[in-house]
């Protein structure tokens, strides 16, 4: 299918395709596909991918046209809740040059555990909701099957909509447009000990997470990032979710979890994945968070109010 | 029991009186500061008469005693006046040829119940910048029953906070003067602590044409301390803020937050 027909059928916002694949020839095939077709309708093409996948692109000749961009995700960390803002603004830089602009979004799998690949899947999830209004423009986000958990990569089949296969473009037979399916919390580690918070109780919080954190080895600007991150939901609970909170902090294989709870609701899926303006009144708090730390789990419902979690990795003295 | 021993020339101190303790609370706190003026060989002022001087082992010192209700004065210009006078009894003190001037002020008898925060922030930011100019030690004794969330705004412009509990509700910085238009910022401006700051900021920038901020002691400030900031500098006459020795964390926080892109009226210098 050619790029002019495709381009042909697309409304403004998103059109987020998955592509699956299976090793770095595969890979390597249906990037430049997209790319071609790219560069063919005279569109800007911007890469975010792995680095060991951004080098087999770059020593490619299309690795040199100044129309492909390889985005630098290094900044991004790890976290991919940072991912949706840095697309809308490369997308909004580019886009309104007058060009249409593609994108090739592939997140690094290896390493990561249970909690970071549903926030992946989330982000997958969320992509559809977060460019609804955006300029038009489209995404091909390639999985390696060789690498995803065969029942994982069924999940994120389910968050979009276009499917790339064998360099043709169409409609998701797997897509459903359903409301999104969160996993299970993983258990907490030393559930025993809460601490409760309320009004005035923002020191005695960091007080709590600091005792906890430097046992561990975690202190310097890292230690002060986790307190402005800790400072910030628990505020929240304050404000928003009935006044009060209980916090519970444990370490887990090199990463220190600051759980959250209150009473509250979050209502809206993209919550701190906005970047904030000065103008606004509000909206701040989550996205400094969500900055500042490795993975942020949010589970909330009316039912059970609001579980924050936040992730932040200890790095061994150097 | 707190103790004003540790308080030294330079600052500026607020001294929650236990209300359990009552007048007893007074007295023997007091008693050592009189005792200091004279081994230090110091003015002392006493701002107040709920102290009944006479009961002090060794008098009063040649403490001068100053009784803010005889004045007849109303509740405003009895604020006022204290500065006033301080700046009357340093001057004095000077040519006496004593070390320094040492005031205690008893803020139960010179500020009446009501009183606007916004009016006594600014008479307690007025007596930082007189204590940061001048050799003195000025300790406001305010009773803890009394003020209620006033006291955690105004316990906020002193350098030294000095009480026989510390209050879990307490903002968790400090704001003092370091030089003419200068004032550091220590500890944590959070959300429990914005609002307060906010209105410090507005405040100090009344007091002077410029303001700047250091934040060398400063460990964080989170989201709403930093919109405090802004709004601070919009809506202040200062209509400017410049902000020196912020740490690493501070300045990456303003950068995320967008401040340092969006034309705001604060200056993150390095």
């Amino acid at each position: 299918m050619s790029a002019e027909t495709v381009r042909g059928e697309r409304a403004d916002g998103l059109r987020h395709e998955l592509y699956s694949y299976s090793g770095e020839e595969e890979f390597l095939s249906g990037a430049l596909s997209f790319i071609h077709d790219a560069l063919a309708a005279d569109e800007i093409v911007l890469v975010s991918v792995p680095q060991d996948r951004e080098q087999i692109l770059r020593a490619e000749p299309v690795g040199s046209d100044p129309r492909v961009l390889f985005m630098d995700t290094a900044v991004l960390g790890r976290n991919p809740a940072r991912l949706i803002p840095a697309w809308e603004r490369w997308v909004v830089e580019h886009a309104g040059r007058g060009r249409g602009v593609r994108g090739i979004g592939e997140t690094g799998w290896i390493g990561r555990g249970a909690a970071e690949i549903a926030e992946i899947r989330y982000h997958e999830w969320l992509l559809n909701l977060a460019f609804t209004r955006s300029p038009a423009w489209w995404l091909l986000c390639p999985y390696d099957t060789g690498t995803v958990d065969p029942e994982e990569m069924r999940k994120i089949s389910r968050c979009h909509p276009y499917v790339m296969e064998s360099g043709a473009h169409r409609a998701s037979d797997a897509y459903v447009d359903e409301p999104f399916a969160w996993d299970e919390l993983e258990k907490a580690c030393d559930p025993s000990e809460e601490f409760p918070y309320g009004r005035g109780d923002l020191a005695a919080v960091r007080e709590r997470v600091t005792a906890c954190a430097v046992q561990h080895g975690l202190g310097g600007e890292r230690l002060r990032e986790t307190l402005v991150a800790v400072t910030e939901v628990a505020a929240n609970s304050i404000t928003h979710g009935g006044g009060h909170g209980t916090l519970r902090t444990w370490v887990r294989q090199g990463t220190l979890v600051c759980e959250f709870h209150d009473d509250g609701v979050i209502d809206d899926p993209m919550a701190g994945r906005r970047r904030p303006t000065p103008q606004l009144p509000g909206g701040r708090g989550l996205w400094l968070v969500h900055q500042l730390c490795d993975l942020v789990e949010i589970r909330s419902t009316p039912e059970s109010g609001t579980t924050v979690r936040l992730h932040v990795t200890i790095l061994p003295p150097s | 029991m707190p103790t004003l021993d540790p308080v030294e020339i330079g600052e500026h101190v607020c001294w929650i009186v236990d209300p359990a303790l009552g007048h007893q609370g007074y007295k023997a706190v007091t008693s050592t500061f009189l005792a200091d003026g004279e081994l230090f060989g110091d003015k002392v002022v006493i701002v107040g008469s709920l102290l009944d001087t006479s009961a002090f082992t060794g008098g009063t010192r040649g403490a001068v005693v100053v009784d803010p209700r005889s004045a007849g004065a109303d509740a405003a210009a009895g604020i006022g006046s204290m500065l006033g006078l301080v700046r009357r009894e340093a001057d004095r003190a000077g040519r006496q040829g004593y070390r320094a001037l040492r005031v205690l002020a008893v803020m139960d008898e010179l500020v009446p119940p009501g009183v606007d925060v916004d009016e006594l922030l600014a008479h307690e930011l007025r007596l930082d910048e007189f204590v940061a100019d001048r050799e003195a030690i000025v300790v406001c004794a305010y009773g803890g029953d009394r003020f209620g969330a006033a006291l955690g705004h105004v316990a906020c412009v002193h350098h030294l906070e000095l009480e026989s509990e510390p209050r879990r509700s307490a903002p968790s910085f400090r704001m003092y003067n370091s030089g003419p238009g200068v004032w550091s910022v220590c500890g944590a401006v959070d959300a429990d602590g914005a609002e307060v700051f906010r209105a410090a900021l507005v405040t100090a920038a009344a007091l002077a044409p410029t303001l700047r901020l250091r934040f060398d002691e400063l460990e964080l400030m989170d989201a709403a301390g930093m919109r405090a900031l802004v709004e601070a500098a919009t809506h202040s006459r200062v209509r400017r803020i410049t902000v020196e020795g912020a740490n690493a964390t501070v300045r990456l926080c303003w950068e995320m937050l967008g401040y340092g892109t969006y034309d705001v009226p604060v200056e993150l210098a390095r």
